[in-house]
């Protein structure tokens, strides 16, 4: 997996430009080499490179500075929040800084009447729903590493969750942000009121991936908690089966709250992980949570229950109380640890595929497991048919890494031919980049890195991300730059 | 006037691919039902969408759809009613196509609850402004692949391409209780919207027909669950309302979300979306001599003349935004203003999509 060539010319005036960053961000930026180890890489653990420096803006204004500052000398950056990004988003360059936006972590407005908050980037998901919920409101979607990742983060990222199936994701919970581009002009996107005016530009940036510009200020919409909320653990025979109960269940009229599907090897990792006592017989398990007034609630999980019977559930337990509710879920929340321990490193995939195709799909991905001689566990947001296939593997083993990265690529070429997609939650970054083209025809392609040049023209904004070829923004056509190597390099550029 | 009326996506690639090699502008349009929406566009050929029809693809329980642009919005409700789903984001207009309510974003009552056109669209086919035809998106809900070209798509007034296909999400149609409390003042029904919006009760639709002093609250889900909804809503916040008759509640909604059949043929009428606890200031400040409040006060439809220039800056000083629906008067800004800094980043996207500026020219902003 290839970066962009390194600029000896940035690398020649490091000094220079790591005192022009001092004199910008004074208390905020790190140069020292070991220090910068810390930085080098997200939740993408395989590749790491550490950055020219670490800039560590405390205001917008200190990143317009920057900003401002990178684009006068050339100088690439990559946004980051918390650096729990598992498709490295925020993996550094090593020509360029990493601009860091967690000391931007307040809570500027809470406004209950219109439903909002106006919050830094830097603050925590779970922190927003931790400010609102004594007053009895909540920020929807819920990354599983919620208590870590930043609201800007998860901007960049169109993060999903559990909840995604009923509450969408995070374009469908923001309101607005105010957006610094790469000159280090700030533009704001929406607010308090809805659909602004002209182009969803606030729709557009949503999942930019730090390509397009840097959050510096975001505009959530709270809801309502739910009175309340059960969990259901219902057994099947076969992986089949749970799936066709879910098609069921979104065939009466019925969106749960989260739907998630597990497979044997997932539950015998997680059983011995941390012993949530699920079913031993059951080939598959669905946890499914209804949340609303209690009436609802009851009435809805007696209704789940009669299309699971129907579909050859072994059995099936509903929470009655929160506490059961944690517990049922505890063990999923924990699939990704649990899986971790059997192996010691661990490849995690995010394909999306049409509901109907699970069955076959993790069939497929069992033979292929087989044929690569890698075992894998599989989690599925059942409701929004976003796999997670977890490829174990060792590091230490020659080759292991590329059969892990192989059998991944072929997990998502799979995803794409029955007519899903790459990335459901966690975004394509370095890890999907080079897959791009099994879903977009070339023009497809093009048409999107035009989009890029309206926002980036020099190409600054996390380079090496997203797309396979870095475009060089020539008036009227884009130039193919592959990697940092330009077309004919010998031929004089006018 | 030249009308050019493709029927397939080759037709619309040649269509637009001439016009860029004569660099002739197009005036591109679905069925032309919201011609008066936005600016009138400087152009003698007409592109009609409308002659691409049919749905090409809908799997009910995987909550998906594709029609074809031009697809009547009624055959899309009415394919969706038969497997009891439909279009959350409740667009309404009798001869409107599919892809002219997403592109002119006609976002009904139940938006502030369950999302607008922009969230329900996964992808689609489009025609940019060289000929050049692409795909964006797909057709699952949770789709983080690449930049979200739908959202762009949405609203973008036929500015950017022509759309030749949509893939949309088809939701459950439900249970639906409409509660009416008559007889309130605008400040205390606005209270009472907003309060309702900020309960547990979940309510999908949340207006104020300032005319009749009719507030309604619209509930929708399981059976049971909205029976409970209602006996606790009329319990507490929502004491003496009463249940209206199914019929008469769908169609006072289909009317808000309408517009101008709630008000006189020849008002002047103008729409704004601001923060819900502007909205006693807003009706204050312009006075007007009839309105509709909608989204539990974020939406606001109102009658009054007044010059275009000082209504933007109102707006914009209560934190909102506003469109002139019909005018008496010619204006100037149909929609609020964008500032500089927005419009030179509108400009450059609308270049990277329709460098020669040919697609429904100065329909949302001069020049654009």
């Amino acid at each position: 997996m290839q970066m962009p060539a390194l600029d000896e010319t940035i690398l020649a005036r490091r000094s220079e430009l790591i005192a022009g960053l001092r004199a910008l961000v004074p208390d905020g930026v790190i140069a020292d080499d070991d220090a910068l180890v810390a930085y080098d890489c997200d939740a993408l653990t395989a590749y790491r490179q550490k950055p020219l420096a670490v800039v560590l803006p405390k205001t917008a204004d200190e990143v317009s500075a920057v900003l401002a500052f990178c684009s006068a000398n050339k100088l690439k950056l990559v946004p980051r929040g918390a650096g729990t990004s598992l498709s490295g988003g925020s993996l550094p360059l090593g020509d360029g800084i990493l601009l860091g936006l967690s000391r931007m972590n307040g809570i500027l407005e809470i406004d209950l009447e219109n439903r909002c908050a106006v919050v830094q980037p830097g603050i925590t998901n779970l922190g927003i729903t931790r400010a609102v919920e004594a007053d009895g409101f909540y920020y929807a979607p819920d990354p599983s590493s919620q208590i870590a990742c930043t609201i800007g983060g998860n901007v960049a990222e169109n993060s999903g969750g559990i909840h995604c199936l009923k509450y969408g994701l995070t374009t469908n919970n923001l309101m607005g942000v105010e957006f610094a581009l790469i000159d280090g002009t700030r533009v704001r996107f929406g607010g308090k009121a809805l659909d602004a005016p002209g182009l969803d530009l606030l729709g557009l940036i949503t999942g930019g991936e730090g390509l397009l510009g840097v959050v510096t200020e975001v505009t959530v919409r709270l809801r309502r908690k739910p009175p309340s909320a059960k969990a259901l653990l219902i057994a099947f025979p076969s992986i089949e089966a749970a799936g066709q109960c879910v098609a069921d269940v979104i065939a009466a009229g019925i969106i749960p709250a989260a739907m998630e599907i597990m497979d044997r090897f997932a539950m015998d990792a997680i059983e011995a992980y941390c012993a949530p006592g699920y079913p031993r017989a059951a080939a598959a398990i669905l946890i499914a949570e209804l949340d609303g007034m209690e009436v609802e609630v009851r009435a809805t999980a007696i209704e789940v229950e009669a299309i699971a019977r129907k579909n050859g559930a072994l059995e099936s337990k509903a929470s009655a109380t929160d506490a059961e509710r944690d517990q049922i879920w505890a063990g999923r929340k924990a699939a990704f640890a649990a899986a971790g321990r059997i192996a010691p490193d661990m490849l995690c995939m995010d394909g999306t595929i049409p509901r109907r195709a699970l069955s076959p799909v993790l069939t497929r991905i069992g033979e292929m497991s087989k044929e690569f001689g890698l075992p894998v566990a599989n989690v599925f947001h059942a409701g929004d048919g976003n796999l997670h296939p977890l490829i174990m593997y060792d590091v230490m083993k020659p080759g292991d890494l590329e059969r892990a990265e192989h059998f991944g690529a072929e997990i998502l070429k799979l995803c794409v031919e029955v007519g899903g997609v790459l990335t459901g939650e966690h975004g394509v970054g370095v890890e999907k980049r080079d897959l791009m083209p099994l879903m977009f025809a070339p023009t497809d392609l093009a048409v999107q890195e035009r989009v890029k040049c309206a926002f980036d023209p020099q190409s600054l904004l996390n380079p090496g991300k997203v797309f396979p070829s870095l475009s060089a923004c020539v008036e009227g056509g884009a130039m193919h730059v592959h990697h940092g190597r330009m077309p004919f390099p010998n031929l004089p550029r006018l | 006037m030249r009308i050019l009326k493709p029927e397939t996506d080759d037709e619309v690639v040649d269509t637009i691919t001439q016009a860029f090699a004569a660099r002739t502008p197009l005036c591109v349009e679905g069925n032309g039902t919201k011609r008066t929406l936005g600016h009138a566009v400087k152009a003698d050929t007409v592109l009609k969408l409308s002659g691409l029809t049919g749905i090409t693809m809908y799997e009910p329980d995987e909550m998906v759809f594709t029609a074809r642009a031009g697809t009547p919005l009624a055959e899309v409700d009415a394919a969706l009613a038969k497997h009891s789903q439909m279009l959350a984001f409740e667009p309404a207009g009798a001869n409107a196509t599919i892809g002219g309510v997403v592109a002119a974003a006609v976002n009904g009552p139940r938006r502030f609850a369950a999302g607008a056109a922009r969230d329900h669209l996964l992808g689609f086919t489009g025609v940019n402004g060289k000929g050049e035809r692409f795909k964006a998106g797909g057709r699952v809900v949770k789709n983080v692949t690449g930049y979200d070209l739908p959202k762009l798509a949405a609203g973008s007034f036929g500015t950017l391409f022509a759309m030749t296909e949509l893939t949309l999400r088809a939701l459950p149609r439900t249970t639906t209780c409409v509660l009416a409390l008559d007889g309130l003042e605008p400040g205390p029904a606005l209270r009472l919207l907003r309060g309702v919006a900020a309960s547990p009760f979940d309510p999908t639709g949340l207006s104020y027909i300032a005319a009749k002093q009719l507030s309604l609250i619209r509930l929708e889900g399981q059976a049971d669950g909205v029976a409970a909804r209602r006996d606790e809503l009329c319990r507490t916040i929502a004491r003496g309302a009463r249940v209206m008759d199914a019929e008469e509640g769908a169609h006072l909604f289909r009317s808000i979300g309408e517009v101008f059949p709630l008000f006189s043929p020849s008002a002047s009428l103008w729409r704004m979306s601001i923060p819900p606890t502007a909205a006693e200031a807003a009706i204050n400040q312009f006075n007007p001599k009839g309105w509709v409040a909608d989204w539990a006060g974020g939406l606001l439809l109102l009658e009054f003349d007044r010059k275009d220039a000082n209504v933007h800056t109102v707006v914009k000083a209560l934190g909102g935004h506003a469109t002139a629906l019909r005018t008496t008067a010619y204006i100037q800004d149909i929609f609020t203003p964008l500032d500089p800094a927005t419009f030179a980043l509108t400009e450059r996207i609308k270049d990277a999509f329709d460098p020669a500026r040919l697609l429904n020219p100065g329909r949302m902003y001069k020049d654009l």
